[in-house]
């Protein structure tokens, strides 16, 4: 019975229907014929209004979505382009660099391309980087940065495995770091073998480029600083970087107008966190049922008699992720997948917070993995080119990040080694 | 009528998901500034912020089904068109509407049991005050989606 239901509702799925009411009503009805009074589910998703690290989501979302509609992308953009420029692939750093902050704070759903892709592409074309590389680049840098905080599917992994997301976040930064490295060796290759000249060095261009980003640039030092240097906590952080920027956009730079903005930036904000959460609560019930049914147990013993080496686990778990990336938005994955795989992975001797990062990784590649990874439709939207060719022009990148992935799955120290140091 | 209804009820929702965020933008700076430079930490007002996101999230949610679309995987309907694809979407809203009943029901009983126990958030705000954003939301979510399906048909017979 329990699985017909499943059965029928991963049908309704496929067929469209929301996430939230899908996930929703597996929990009230295993609940219903097991015999337990599905008021249950109500009383666990209650529950997020427990979980203290929970505000950073909206407070990061909201930093995000201000500084995405403010000039900061321009002025950023602008200011790698002064002072990188005349670097062999120093733009195109620059931009890969931009496009993981924004990531980092939007939690890669769409809004990096949206938002920016329309910015970076002119001025790598300008800068004689052809058009099929800056498109694969602004294509798969709206899912980079994913690995650096204050990176919101990050702080949602540490939430729903119950990992301290200070943890998670230093475990974040070398395998974020190769991967920008990865897709920076590629951009300089290109920008080297190309025969048009780089733009110049310029003192004084610089330094107004400079001078104009003055606000923007404490944002990162804040938010790194005061995590890795232990001044303040991820929520705290949230809480400085949102008011921080509202000040700075709304009354400082002036980008953006009370009357005309606010709402409509609170509104966009309120409703990406809305969207996230309430599949969050509406799982709360469904992930309850599963551990109270031993799901995942009975999962695992399953698995053990198939897989009996943490190499191909590993293995089945990236093709599996990439896969699940693919298919779903990032923070559907993390509150639908976790949940099943962290006792799995513990039984392998998978270290949460390498899982974690092992995850993110994935998902983040799911992105571009065609045929239906999502940043490829929404860059073919925003371009207006055909998903084909958005395929062919992301594959050196996919290939590049596939290697970094190889790296941070079976090199545990990668993502371990300053976890380590921190304690 | 149908679309002034829905038009009332998007202001509403819009101006409280702003309040709510503001505030919780301004609450969470003054509780850093008073935790790290004055010692002061204000359990109330920690425990009301995380009922805020609760807040946020149930009136987001409402504002997400006024405005765009839900987070699906939509594979199928993509491939599909013309009356086939009206028809899926009628099923589907009707689904989610009822699904989201079920979920008003439920939390109307939850609402009932705290009632009984007399809960209290922060010390002295009744828990009931601030749970019932869970049946509003749910029923609205209802509603919404029944809306869909009008809004949908009107706009085929025109």
């Amino acid at each position: 019975m329990g699985l017909l239901i499943f059965g029928l509702v991963i049908i309704f799925i496929l067929c469209g229907l929301p996430l939230f009411a899908a996930i929703g009503i597996i929990g009230i009805l295993e609940f219903a014929i097991s015999g337990i009074d599905p008021t249950v589910v109500i009383v666990e998703l209650y529950r997020i209004a427990s979980a203290p690290t929970l505000l950073a989501i909206p407070l990061f979302t909201l930093a995000g979505y201000v500084l995405a509609e403010s000039r900061a992308p321009r002025r950023l953009l602008n200011l790698a382009e002064a002072v990188l420029g005349w670097i062999p692939g120093g733009l195109a750093i620059g931009a890969l660099g931009t496009c993981a902050l924004f990531t980092c704070f939007t939690g890669a759903s769409g809004i990096t391309i949206v938002a920016l892709g329309g910015l970076i592409l002119p001025i790598l074309l300008k800068n004689n980087y052809s058009e099929k590389f800056s498109m694969g680049l602004v294509t798969s840098s709206g899912s980079l940065g994913l690995l650096f905080p204050p990176s919101l599917p990050l702080i949602l992994y540490g939430i729903i495995a119950s990992v301290s997301i200070d943890k998670l976040f230093m475990a974040g930064l070398i395998p974020g770091t190769i991967l920008i490295l990865i897709l920076s060796i590629y951009a300089i290759r290109k920008d080297v073998l190309k025969k048009e000249e780089r733009t110049r060095f310029s003192w004084t261009r610089s330094w107004s480029a400079l001078k104009s980003a003055i606000w923007e640039l404490p944002i990162p030092v804040v938010v790194l600083g005061g995590i890795y240097g232990g001044f303040i906590t991820a929520v705290e952080a949230s809480a400085v970087t949102a008011f921080y920027v509202l000040v700075a956009e709304f009354f400082i730079n002036r980008d953006l107008s009370l009357r005309r903005d606010l709402v409509r930036i609170m509104r966009d904000s309120v409703q990406l966190i809305g969207g996230i959460l309430i599949i969050l609560s509406c799982s709360m019930g469904a992930t309850a049922y599963l551990i109270d049914a031993e799901i995942p147990q009975k999962a695992l013993l399953w698995i053990q008699q198939i897989i009996t080496s943490k190499i191909t686990f590993l293995l089945v778990l990236n093709l599996f992720l990439l896969i699940t990336g693919a298919l779903l938005d990032i923070f559907s994955a993390i509150i639908i997948v976790v949940p099943l795989i962290i006792p799995i992975a513990l039984s392998y001797g998978i270290n949460p917070v390498h899982l974690g990062i092992i995850f993110l990784t994935n998902l983040e590649i799911g992105y571009i993995t065609p045929p239906i990874g999502l940043n490829l439709f929404i860059a073919s939207f925003r371009f207006k080119k055909s998903i084909t060719y958005l395929y062919k022009v992301s594959l050196p990148f996919l290939f590049l990040m596939l290697i970094a992935l190889l790296l941070i799955t079976y090199i545990p120290q990668l993502s371990l080694f300053l976890v380590g140091l921190m304690q | 009528m149908l679309s002034k209804f829905r038009n009332i009820v998007e202001r509403c929702i819009t101006a409280l998901a702003v309040v709510l965020m503001l505030a919780l933008a301004v609450m969470s700076f003054v509780q850093v500034i008073l935790r790290n430079f004055f010692s002061i930490g204000l359990n109330a007002v920690d425990e009301l912020m995380r009922n805020g996101v609760l807040w946020i999230a149930f009136v987001g949610a409402v504002l997400t089904t006024l405005r765009s679309k839900h987070i699906s995987i939509d594979i199928l309907p993509r491939l599909l068109k013309g009356r086939v694809k009206v028809l899926l979407d009628w099923i589907l809203h009707l689904t989610v509407s009822a699904i989201c009943l079920c979920f008003t029901w439920y939390s109307i009983r939850f609402i009932q049991l705290e009632l009984r126990m007399r809960s209290m958030i922060a010390g002295f705000i009744p828990a009931w005050t601030i749970e019932i954003i869970l049946p509003v939301c749910f029923f609205l979510l209802t509603i919404a989606y029944l809306l869909r399906i009008l809004d949908k048909s009107s706009a085929e017979t025109r």
